[in-house]
């Protein structure tokens, strides 16, 4: 897979499942009113369970394969990330337990660094203006 | 027009992270830390509300927007207002959830590779 080739279909992958968000959000806004507080969290899920069910159709794989972070940046590539960790731990041959483990260092490692440096940058804006 | 909107800005910053990874060392974990970072310095600029707006469910469904979420919702609670931050953990837990359900379900259903190539080498024994 050449370079330029998987940023051609980052831009494709990706662009598919923003505009599956866009469409899922107005479905959502069309439902429940565009103040509803759950809509975001509602969006989420529902791209994370698209991603769990294509993981397991094994077409998520291919997509985070040929597409790298289109697949991965969407967060339906959340819940594939933690979903591979989880499956190739435990085909390694670790006992369950630590595979599940595994799959929950994903999130803390990513999303708990990125949150807390997010929360250090919120914290410098407050501080500076 | 907004839905093409949502794909090409999607599709955009989806290429420009795919672009780090294929031309630099950083690695997945790290750029995707990044895109959370990233995000929230976008949201402190005041960029990520024009995209928000140009983007819509295109750019919600991204993790640089996680970061903004954040940066937005550290300045809530400085304010006392912990909202968007219990928002967040909710997403979080929940999509850690599914994550955890999918990995368990393709075990069931697809088994451990490991034991796919025991299955093999038993039925080549018994041929």
């Amino acid at each position: 897979m050449s370079a330029l080739k998987s940023v051609a279909n980052a831009f494709i992958v990706g662009g598919i499942l923003g505009l599956i968000g866009h469409i899922l959000l107005k479905q959502y806004i069309g439902v429940l009113g565009p103040d509803s507080p759950i809509i975001g969290l509602l969006l989420l899920i529902t791209m994370g369970i698209i991603g769990g069910i294509l993981f397991n159709l094994k077409i998520y794989q291919k997509l985070e394969e040929s597409s790298g972070f289109g697949a991965m940046l969407p967060f339906s590539g959340l819940a594939s990330a933690i979903a591979g960790a989880i499956v190739g731990t435990r085909s390694s041959g670790a006992p369950l337990s630590q595979a599940i483990k595994s799959g929950l260092m994903v999130v803390v490692t990513v999303v708990g660094t990125g949150t807390l440096l997010s929360i250090i940058i919120g914290l410098i804006a407050f501080f500076v203006a | 027009m907004e839905y093409i909107q949502a794909f090409i800005l999607a599709g955009i910053l989806c290429a420009v992270f795919q672009v780090l990874l294929a031309y630099t060392k950083l690695g997945v974990p790290k750029i995707l830390i990044l895109s959370f970072t990233i995000g929230a310095i976008l949201a402190a600029v005041g960029i990520l509300p024009i995209l928000e707006k140009l983007g819509g469910g295109g750019l919600s469904v991204l993790i640089l927007d996680a970061g903004g979420a954040i940066f937005n919702a550290t300045l809530a609670s400085t304010s006392g207002n912990f909202a968007i931050f219990i928002a967040f953990l909710c997403i979080i837990f929940s999509v850690t959830v599914i994550g955890i359900l999918t990995g368990l379900s393709y075990l069931k259903i697809h088994g451990t590779e490991r034991e796919v190539g025991l299955n093999e080498v038993n039925q080549s024994k018994k041929a």
